[in-house]
């Protein structure tokens, strides 16, 4: 990376953590970690902003001294000449040496908010990577912002295609979702991408809540990481019945978000509410409870 | 020529009286010949006397060629049918005998100089004589490189399909050949703009005949068939039943095929059903691919050289989808109510080519009760190149699409093919457990056998007169009026019934149309030219097929304002909108009042005003909302907007609004029933997100958004945009300013539909199960203590049904159900409507108070 990059502030900051997340199962797990904003002046002057500005403030933070602090004051009649009624943003170009994020598992960082308004609109702020080859980047809508509060993103890189060549992301607002003169402020802490050094599921959870008796398979969506290309890793997947296992099936476990059949041919199926979780290398993982109903192809009862 | 206003004037100074003079034409020397429309002779009543008589005697016109194998082309033949699609003025024409060069008659073109009648203000005028081309000839449509407003052509052309011949007489092709036998491929098709008319006729070579059908332009057919030219000439006839379009033919001998088919037809055909080879270099395939691995494959599979797998309709099953190992191996299990449609589908993945293979469903049987093969639908569901949104540009996908009609067809390698069949319960059938089988045959290996358990419940599902589902529609009856030969009429109004037919056994109860006329003139206030004729035809259907109102009508305010203003009609979403005078209200409220009047006097349903069709929140598009708005509702009637009143910019229009139309289920429930109930408003939803906007997709998410959705919401109507809508050629979604919307239509004009229309029904479906029990705990509330028991326990389940809805302003792709979870929740109400229904076949029979006391 050459030292007026404008991310050269993270040359030195590839490192492997310990990573601590608020689930057991990824406690202790080996990650590795390229920060990509670490809320510091120098950081925030990274960004070029239109009809907006871009600084490093203390007035909320999360992990570090100084927050990312994104101030908009929401004016219908100034901005650019065809559309008064704009989209104030922050765009941070990403150094072609720094653009591969294809091996990475997440992006990270939390977003506190404040207004003028008493509440926010569907969709208070939006978020986009910039994909190179492509027309289309990735956009999402971050409807989940409270005023008042920290909302914490983890943003699952793998279901993003392109990711190896990312060349820029955004943040904005669309002022036609504000009113005239509404002020809002955004703190955003420390953008980070990270990857798992070593086979962990990092989340599970049912495709469906209820099923019939006549169903030939459960399944579960998980989402695995650490595993190597065309390797997997072999995880157990057990349902309990009142507390009783009724059914163990050993499957392979594969890098990324998949759905995983548990085939349910073994067992006898029974109406009820069953919990099914996934143990991995001693690890143990909740997917969720399902609910069993009769089956409607029982010619004996409903 | 109408593309850049151009046309071509010749005096024919040559003429002298009592000969004949030739005229040979040379067109290469035309400029901008692209789409020669109308043809015309005229003369000056100034270059003559008062009084003065001329008549000219026109024989055939035609045109050639000058490589001397085709046939001429007739453009008109002189004879009494031809004349009479001649339009004169100020003289009369004719066919007449008494001056003759080829054929029995020619055209006579009578003119009696009078320079004192003729237009008021040019008495001395301009007689003359014209007729159209449509049934004529089409010297050249316009390329794909000519459209210059940056967006991708109606349709993608080549050279060959720039070159159309048209006419509604027979035509011979002729071609002088090495004497032999030819394959011959005609290219049928018009590369430009002819809306309202239906194409219909004949190719014939020899005892081979092929009929080709389609409406409108900008699309293509492909015809091969054998030619004997044993006598060295390649005859092709051509028999319009209104119009033939050709292109071009191309003749080879079998010994070329491969060449033919390489160097010709191919790069032509992916020109014209797909992409210019320019073009395609700009464009980008992003297939969504699976990650997971393949499932063992049985044996039995591997031999066979295909497999068969299930996933749920709902779920898409691209080209390349790899299934789960439990989707292998399949039997189809599903159950339905009476009168209800219910679709079946499965998946065929070869490991090598097929060159066809057949697909048969055996009758169900139950006992000795029997639903018949005959009546199941079977399709094979078409994949489309879309693009990822309706206006994206040069990024595709290949998606399931289009549920085709079946027909034996190929098999690719390694390719997915689903079939989607649709069982149509009788309304008479008996409740049961029916069995049957779907047999699938590849040719040259073994056929393969799918169990199919389909139950019927003794259930009449019940429409909730309180909901209307609804749909935007572009009515065939509208072209019906514009059509000039009656079989285009004929096709059109047909159109519209299956339409119709095709939109009431999908649920639909009320579709959208418009009412518009230019603004009043000077001298005529409070006047309008609105076509109520073709309205009391549409209301006509729509009493036919017991469509529910009101009725959204859509009314010229722009034009008015345009008036009025002075200015350009406002670009969507009202750009460049300024506010108009008080005129323009005035007239508004007019023009409303006015059809207000005629609808009264006509007998018909209640009408919403459309007047804007989604402004924005600029501030003045909002003055100009609030201004149209107050001059509709001055007229007493009822306002319709198309804007989410949850987006504060709106808040203005807010006093204005009778009806919300919004895209997303915004606002909340919550809201919603708290403004009804606080004063007269309705919310109404157009979820174009799963309907055409989109790659056709969403179909686990339009069944949500039309079923447990709809339920969930406060909204009272579901009219998303559109049942159908043809932007350029309607079976390459990779052209025009915008993708193709939604369903399709075969040759004959019968709707073809897409999977996303099919879980538009479903969702129906979902709804009506839910209120079909709503109505059955209401009247069980008021039962003994065990019938109570048993609508407590619905209650419970369908408190527990709305609880797992994962409530969104837009159900597309995210959190939303699992496709089969949505039939299990409507497996858990129609459980609970069996229980209630049974308990009111054996419910006591009250007696009264004598007979209880004298039976003691």
């Amino acid at each position: 990376m050459s030292s007026n990059s404008p991310l050269s502030i993270f040359a030195t900051l590839l490192t492997i953590t310990l990573f601590v997340a608020d689930k057991p199962a990824f406690s202790q797990t080996a990650m590795e970690t390229l920060v990509i904003d670490d809320g510091t002046e120098l950081a925030a002057k990274k960004w070029v902003v239109a009809e907006a500005t871009a600084t490093s403030d203390s007035k909320h933070i999360k992990t570090a001294k100084t927050a990312l602090h994104f101030h908009i004051n929401v004016d219908w009649k100034d901005g650019e000449k065809n559309y008064p009624i704009g989209w104030p943003r922050l765009n941070i170009r990403v150094p072609p040496d720094m653009q591969n994020w294809s091996n990475f598992d997440y992006l990270l960082f939390s977003i506190f908010v404040e207004s003028s308004r008493t509440n926010l609109p569907a969709t208070p702020l939006g978020f986009s990577l910039y994909l190179s080859g492509k027309k289309q980047g990735f956009n999402r809508p971050f409807t989940e912002l409270q005023i008042g509060k920290w909302t914490d993103y983890k943003i699952p890189l793998r279901e993003i295609v392109n990711t190896n060549a990312c060349t820029g992301m955004q943040f904005h607002i669309s002022e036609s979702n504000y009113r005239d003169g509404d002020i809002l402020d955004f703190w955003i802490d420390s953008i980070v991408l990270t990857r798992y050094l070593e086979p962990v599921i990092t989340e599970a959870k049912l495709t469906e809540q209820t099923i019939t008796a006549d169903a030939r398979f459960v399944e579960v969506e998980a989402m695995a990481f650490g595993i190597e290309k065309t390797k997997h890793a072999v995880a157990e997947f057990i349902l309990t019945l009142n507390d009783k296992p009724v059914l163990t099936e050993t499957l392979p476990l594969i890098q990324g978000r998949n759905i995983y059949q548990v085939p349910l041919s073994k067992m006898k199926r029974i109406p009820g509410n069953y919990n099914i979780k996934i143990t991995h290398n001693g690890k143990t993982t909740v997917a969720g409870c399902i609910r069993m109903i009769g089956s409607p192809y029982q010619e004996d009862k409903q | 020529m109408p593309d850049r206003n151009h046309s071509f004037h010749l005096p024919l100074k040559q003429l002298t009286i009592g000969k004949w003079i030739d005229f040979k034409i040379p067109l290469n020397e035309l400029t901008n010949r692209a789409h020669c429309t109308e043809i015309g002779f005229h003369l000056s009543e100034s270059e003559y006397k008062d009084g003065d008589v001329v008549d000219f005697w026109i024989s055939q016109i035609v045109l050639t060629r000058s490589n001397g194998k085709t046939s001429p082309l007739v453009l008109d033949d002189a004879s009494a049918v031809s004349a009479k699609k001649w339009s004169p003025a100020e003289a009369s024409c004719t066919a007449d005998s008494t001056h003759v060069k080829s054929g029995k008659t020619s055209l006579r073109l009578h003119v009696d100089i009078n320079w004192k009648t003729g237009e008021l203000k040019y008495p001395i005028g301009w007689p003359r004589m014209s007729r159209s081309m449509p049934d004529g000839c089409t010297v050249r449509d316009k390329s794909y490189t000519e459209y210059d407003d940056g967006k991708p052509p109606p349709v993608w052309t080549c050279p060959l399909s720039q070159d159309a011949v048209v006419s509604d007489q027979p035509s011979e092709f002729s071609a002088r050949v090495k004497p032999g036998k030819y394959n011959a491929w005609v290219l049928c098709g018009l590369s430009n703009s002819r809306g309202s008319q239906f194409y219909d006729f004949d190719i014939v070579s020899g005892s081979e005949k092929q009929r080709i059908q389609f409406e409108n332009s900008f699309q293509y057919r492909h015809v091969f068939l054998k030619v004997d030219a044993s006598d060295g000439k390649a005859k092709i006839n051509f028999t319009p039943h209104s119009l033939f379009a050709i292109c071009g033919v191309v003749l080879w001998q079998d010994i070329d095929t491969g060449i033919v088919q390489k160097e010709i037809i191919a790069p032509i055909r992916q020109i014209t059903d797909f992409l210019p080879p320019d073009e395609l270099k700009k464009w980008t395939l992003d297939q969504p691919l699976d990650t997971h691995p393949w499932p063992k494959i049985p044996t039995k599979d591997n031999d066979n050289g295909y497999l068969i797998f299930q996933k749920h309709w709902a779920e898409c099953v691209y080209p390349n989808t790899i299934p789960h190992n439990g989707e292998l191996d399949p039997e189809i299990q599903t159950f339905a109510s009476l009168g209800e449609y219910e679709p079946l589908t499965f998946t065929i993945h070869p490991f090598r080519s097929f060159p066809s293979v057949t697909v048969k469903i055996s009758d169900l049987k139950c006992g000795k009760n029997v639903i018949s093969a005959s009546t199941i639908d079977i399709r094979r569901v078409r994949y489309l190149n879309a693009r990822p949104n309706y206006t994206t540009l040069h990024v595709y996908r290949v998606v399931p699409d289009v549920l085709m009609p079946y027909e034996p067809s190929p098999l690719v390698s390694d390719e997915n093919t689903t079939f989607w069949l649709t069982v149509h319960v009788p309304d008479n059938a008996k409740p049961g457990f029916y069995k049957g089988a779907v047999t699938v045959s590849p040719d040259g290996t073994a056929p393969a056998t799918i169990p199919v358990t389909f139950r019927v419940l003794p259930i009449r599902l019940k429409e909730d007169p309180d909901k209307i589902f609804g749909i935007y529609y572009h009515d065939p009856l509208d072209s019906w009026q514009r059509a000039v030969d009656e079989p285009s009429k004929a096709y059109y109004l047909q159109k519209s019934e299956w339409e119709l037919q095709d939109m009431v056994a999908h649920g639909t109860r009320n579709v959208t149309t418009g009412l518009w006329g230019p603004p009043e003139k000077p001298d005529k206030p409070g006047v309008f030219d609105i076509n109520f004729d073709l309205m009391e035809k549409k209301i006509a259907a729509w009493r036919r097929y017991n469509f529910k109102p009101p009725i959204v009508v859509g009314i010229n305010a722009e034009g008015i304002y345009a008036k009025r203003s002075g200015k350009d009609h406002p670009g969507s979403h009202l750009k460049g909108i300024s506010k108009p005078p008080p005129e323009y209200g005035q007239e508004l409220t007019r023009m409303c009042r006015f059809i207000e009047a005629e609808r009264i006097k006509r007998g018909w349903p209640e009408f919403l005003y459309y007047p804007v069709d989604e402004p924005s929140v600029q501030p003045d598009a909002i003055a100009f909302m609030v201004d149209t708005l107050k001059a509709v509702q001055a007229a007493g009637v009822k306002t319709y907007v198309t804007a989410d009143p949850s987006n504060e910019g709106f808040a203005p229009l807010k006093p204005y609004v009778d009806v919300w139309c919004t895209q997303p289920y915004l606002p909340s429930r919550e809201i919603i029933l708290a403004d009804k109930a606080a004063r007269k408003v309705d919310y109404w939803c157009y979820p174009n997100h799963v309907n055409g906007e989109n790659d056709h997709t969403p179909v686990n998410g339009a069944r949500m958004t039309y079923g447990f959705g709809f339920w969930r919401s406060g909204f009272t109507t579901l009219i998303p945009w559109i049942y159908r809508a043809d932007v350029g050629n309607p079976w390459n979604y990779l052209d025009g300013s915008a993708m193709d919307f939604f369903n399709r239509t075969e040759d004959d004009g019968r709707p073809i539909p897409v999977a996303m229309w099919e879980a538009y029904r479903e969702g129906y479906d979902d709804y009506r199960y839910v209120y079909t029990l709503q109505t059955l705990i209401t009247k069980a509330k008021t039962g003994n203590a065990k019938i109570r028991q048993l609508a407590d326990d619905a209650e419970a389940d369908l408190k527990y049904i709305w609880n797992q809805i994962r409530v969104q302003p837009k159900y597309k792709y995210d959190d939303l159900w699992a496709p089969r979870e949505a039939d299990v929740y409507r497996w858990m109400v129609a459980s609970h409507i069996l229980k209630l229904q049974d308990s009111e076949t054996h419910r006591p029979k009250s007696r009264s108070f004598f007979r209880r006391w004298f039976s003691r």
